[in-house]
């Protein structure tokens, strides 16, 4: 099922195949060199690789719409700050009237709004074409305490379970009368009434997931039996490891004054 | 003009098969209480999501009550339609009964008083007096889906539509419930249940639709739905009692006890 309780889409793509450990690495790390890497023009490269990526894996459409409900907003609001008030303003890019739009700020924002998008598409990709449950049985095959693995699966459980969460409390309010839909000013009143229940109910689903999880025998002294083996290759543990040792070769870099 | 109508509708899940096979689900309903009958995963809940906009069809042309249903968001359509959901938790968000059962006249801004009316009377019908301060999740299945009804009831809709309220309601709780739908269809509301229990259609529905893999195999008199053994075979349904030994013994079809008290008397 689509919507449940992760953001996973079936599929059969070279993403949806790779073991969830290099998959993982690659997210982690393609978020902190966007971060790292100096210039628009590297971040940009980071960005156009996500896209490729994103493409190969089925899931624009779905992102699009990520993107345009999340991304947007940000984008837009980080340009008008900076391109208007950021104290390095000095080069005047246009004006309206007595209201100057400055490049530096245009710079200023767009580097900050395409991290964001990078940090957003990434974690999206990666959410998109693994199982939840496979990150965990990868993350415990390679000696991850189960109570560490029930923490991390419950922290990747979050967000999706939110989400329909919320998606069920708004369809409950709006078949009574509250407008959800619609101009900008209806959906963010119609924001607060979500709120509170929805925080409610997500303190609730965590309590029960927890006496679920007491009934199951979990914290049980036995040894676990592996469900499956994920496909591995000599190829993936090399890619793991070079973007692994990306990272801190890109803080070194930026520290001896890559600019 | 029919009251509900629905033209070629199809639609289908993400990621699902199509619910309703081409050409796709025609049906129109006179107000009145009509019951929607049919084997589980028949397509009952999605109709009446679709009814409210809940659900979006692909294509074809849904009419609640003079309203285009493509053209009204859910909000708009809460104006005439009272929507219960078949699992009262997916409907219940609030702390208390009282609020719960506010919500829907709050806002849409009703006024003062007739919100008052709504739900003191909801609350009344569905027997939640003295309740009104319970947390809806500390009561029983049973009597969260009286919350649900009332909830839906309070803003005074001309439209109700009622996705399984007869679940898991006992014997009290049904006479409750069969005199509330039959009063909702004597004061002239379009009233809409989605059920699987036989007796309380053939009590309290004079019509009924009976869907069945996504088609409608019928939609009419209920007596002659009941009339139909391959009808009802196909679409998983068991005759009311009263019909079956009505048919056993060689008497009158008949629905209900009434009728068949009625029946045999002559
Ligand atoms: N959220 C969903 N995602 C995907 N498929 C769904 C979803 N909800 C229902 N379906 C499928 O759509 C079909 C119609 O479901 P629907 O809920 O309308 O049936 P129903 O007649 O209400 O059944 P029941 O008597 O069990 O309530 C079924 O095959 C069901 O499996
Ligand atoms: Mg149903």
């Amino acid at each position: 099922m689509a919507g449940g309780l992760s953001l996973y889409q079936e599929g059969a793509s070279l993403l949806h195949r790779a073991h969830p450990l290099t998959k993982g690495v690659f997210t982690l790390s393609v978020i902190a060199l966007a971060f790292i890497v100096p210039s628009l023009y590297w971040i940009l490269a980071i960005a156009l690789i996500l896209l490729i990526l994103v493409i190969v894996a089925g899931v624009l459409r779905r992102l699009i719409a990520v993107a345009l409900a999340l991304l947007l907003p940000i984008a837009v609001l980080l340009l008008a700050v900076q391109g208007f008030a950021n104290p390095a303003n000095h080069t005047v890019l246009f004006a309206i009237g007595p209201v100057v739009y400055y490049t530096e700020g245009l710079y200023i924002a767009a580097i900050a709004a395409l991290r964001i998008t990078c940090l957003v598409v990434a974690t999206f990709l990666f959410s998109f074409t693994t199982r939840p449950a496979d990150i965990t049985e990868a993350l415990m095959q390679r000696g991850l305490s189960p109570a560490m693995g029930y923490v991390v699966q419950s922290a990747l459980q979050i967000i999706p379970q939110t989400l329909d969460m919320a998606g069920r409390i708004q369809d409950a309010q709006r078949s009574r009368g509250l407008e959800t839909e619609g101009s900008l000013p209806k959906r963010a009143r119609a924001y607060l009434p979500l709120m509170l229940p929805l925080v409610l109910s997500s303190l609730v689903a965590t309590q029960e997931r927890a006496m679920a999880l007491e009934v199951r025998g979990f914290g049980l002294p036995v040894k676990r039996v592996r469900r499956y083996e994920f496909a591995d290759s000599a190829v993936q543990r090399v890619t793991r490891w070079a973007l692994a040792l990306a990272v801190p070769a890109a803080i070194v870099a930026r520290l001896l004054g890559w600019k | 003009m029919p009251d509900i109508s629905l033209e070629k509708v199809l639609f289908s899940y993400p990621g699902g098969v199509e619910v309703y096979p081409e050409p796709g689900l025609t049906l129109a309903l006179e107000s009145g209480v009509t019951a929607l009958v049919g084997e589980n995963g028949a397509g009952k809940t999605t109709l009446t999501k679709l009814l409210i906009g809940l659900l979006r069809p692909r294509s074809g042309d849904i009419n609640v009550a003079g309203l285009d249903v493509s053209k009204t968001t859910v909000a708009a359509m809460a104006k005439t339609v009272g929507y219960t959901f078949q699992n009262p938790d997916d409907q219940l968000f609030e702390r208390t009964v009282k609020a719960e059962v506010t919500f829907g006249p709050r806002v849409l801004k009703r006024p003062p008083a007739d919100v008052e009316r709504g739900v003191a009377a909801a609350i009344k019908a569905c027997g939640l007096a003295g309740k009104e301060d319970v947390h809806p999740h500390d009561l029983g299945l049973s009597e969260r889906k009286w919350v649900a009804i009332a909830s839906a009831l309070a803003s005074e809709p001309s439209v109700v539509v009622l996705d399984e309220p007869t679940l898991g309601q006992d014997y009290p709780s049904r006479q409750r419930l069969r005199e509330l739908v039959m009063r909702l269809g004597s004061e002239g509301k379009i009233v809409l249940v989605v059920t699987h229990d036989m007796d309380f259609v053939g009590e309290a529905c004079p019509t009924t639709v009976v869907l069945s893999h996504g088609a409608v195999r019928y939609a009419g008199p209920t007596s002659n739905a009941f009339g139909d053994r391959a009808l009802l075979k196909e679409a998983g349904i068991e005759p009311p009692h009263v019909t079956e030994l009505a048919q056993a013994i060689g008497l009158r079809q008949c629905v209900n006890e009434a009728e068949f008290l009625a029946t045999w008397r002559r």
